[in-house]
C-alpha cells in the first residue's frame, strides 16, 4: 500500500509518521523515485509558462493604471488649443493680406470653434464608450 | 510588497495601496492564466476571462473576507466563468466524463531503462513535451495537474466538488499517461 502514498508525500500531506516511514519506503522504492521525479517535472512544466503580457497590460490598464479622465481630457484639449492658435495665426496672416470685416472674422472663428467643440465631444464620448 | 501575505495585499488595496493590487497580479497571473488556458483551450477567451477575474477582485476587494482564501477564490472565480463560458458554447461534456482505465501501480509496470529516464526529466526541452502530453488528456486529469502546483489534493478536492481518492486517482492516470508516452516517444524532436 505504500506506493500509494507517493503523490501525498510528495504533496506534503502525509502525517509526521506516514511521511517518515513513507521516506524508507522511497529510498529502496524505484517505481516511486520515478513516479515522484515525473510529478516533480511535470509541476515545472505546468508552471514555467508566463501569462501573456498583453494580457496582464489590459488588467492593469482597466484598474490600478487606469488613464484618469482628466489626462484624457488633457490630450484632447490641449490639441484643440493648438489647432485654434495655428487657426488664428492663419486668419491674421490671411488678414494681414485681404482685410476681412469684423462681423466675417467673428462668424468664421464661432463656425471653426463650434467644429473643434464637437470633435472634442466626439473625443470624449469614445472614450467613455472605451472605459 | 512581496513580504506580504495575500490576505495584507487585498487589506492594504482595499485601504487604497494600488500596488498591493498589482504584488496580487503579478504573483498568480501566470499559474492563473495557465489554468483558464487548459480549460478552455482559446488564448481569446483564457485573455478575457482573465481579465474578468482580476476586474472582480479590484471591485470586490473593500468586502472580501480573505481569510487566507484568496488563491482558492482567485482560481474558483476563474474555474466558474471558464465552466459557464463552456457551458454557453455547448463545450462542457468534458469535467464530468469518467475515464474507466485501470490504476495500475508503476512497480507492477516499470522496467529499469525507464527510471532513469524519468529521473531525468527536469530538463528545459521536455518540459514543452510535458505541456504538450498533458493538452491531449482527458479535461479532468488536465485540471488536477495544473491546480496541484499551487493547491493540496485536500484542496483541489473542496475546489472541484470530488473526494480526494477520486482526485488523486485522475492525477495518478494523467501522470500515468504522461509517462507512457513520453517512454513510447522518447526521442521525438519537436
Ligand atoms: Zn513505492
Amino acid at each position: 500500500m505504500t506506493c500509494k502514498q507517493a503523490l501525498l508525500y510528495q504533496s506534503g500531506e502525509l502525517t509526521p509518521q506516514e511521511q517518515e516511514a513513507f521516506k524508507k519506503h522511497l529510498a529502496t522504492c524505484k517505481a516511486c523515485q520515478a513516479q515522484i521525479a515525473l510529478a516533480s517535472a511535470t509541476e515545472q512544466s505546468l508552471t514555467a509558462p508566463a501569462a501573456p503580457a498583453e494580457v496582464v497590460d489590459r488588467v492593469l490598464l482597466k484598474t490600478t493604471r487606469r488613464p484618469t479622465v482628466w489626462s484624457r481630457f488633457r490630450t484632447v484639449f490641449v490639441g484643440s488649443v493648438a489647432a485654434m492658435v495655428a487657426l488664428a495665426v492663419g486668419v491674421g496672416t490671411y488678414v494681414r493680406h485681404q482685410p476681412v470685416t469684423n462681423a466675417e472674422f467673428v462668424m468664421y472663428m464661432s463656425q471653426t470653434s463650434q467644429n473643434e467643440y464637437a470633435t472634442l465631444s466626439n473625443d470624449l464620448d469614445l472614450f467613455e464608450q472605451m472605459y | 510588497m512581496s513580504a506580504h501575505s495575500d490576505d495584507e495585499l487585498v487589506v492594504l488595496f482595499s485601504q487604497g495601496q494600488n500596488d498591493a493590487f498589482e504584488e496580487l497580479l503579478m504573483r498568480h497571473k501566470n499559474g492563473l492564466y495557465q489554468y483558464i488556458f487548459s480549460l478552455v483551450k482559446d488564448d481569446g477567451t483564457a485573455g478575457d476571462l482573465f481579465q474578468e477575474v482580476f476586474l472582480a477582485l479590484y471591485k470586490h476587494a473593500a468586502d472580501f473576507k480573505a481569510q487566507g482564501k484568496v488563491k482558492s477564490w482567485l482560481f474558483l472565480t476563474a474555474r466558474n466563468k471558464s465552466l459557464n463560458y463552456l457551458r454557453d458554447h455547448k463545450s462542457l461534456t468534458s469535467l464530468d466524463e469518467q475515464d474507466e482505465e485501470g490504476n495500475e501501480f508503476w512497480h507492477e509496470i516499470l522496467p529499469d531503462g525507464e527510471i532513469s529516464h524519468l529521473e531525468q526529466l527536469t530538463q528545459q526541452e521536455n518540459f514543452e513535451r510535458i505541456r504538450q502530453i498533458v493538452a491531449s488528456l482527458p479535461p479532468r486529469q488536465q485540471e488536477v495537474l495544473y491546480l496541484r502546483p499551487y493547491f493540496s489534493f485536500k484542496e483541489i478536492a473542496e475546489m472541484v466538488g470530488k473526494p480526494i481518492g477520486t482526485v488523486l486517482a485522475d492525477c495518478h492516470r494523467g501522470l500515468e499517461k504522461v509517462r507512457k508516452i513520453l517512454m513510447e516517444q522518447p526521442e521525438v524532436e519537436l
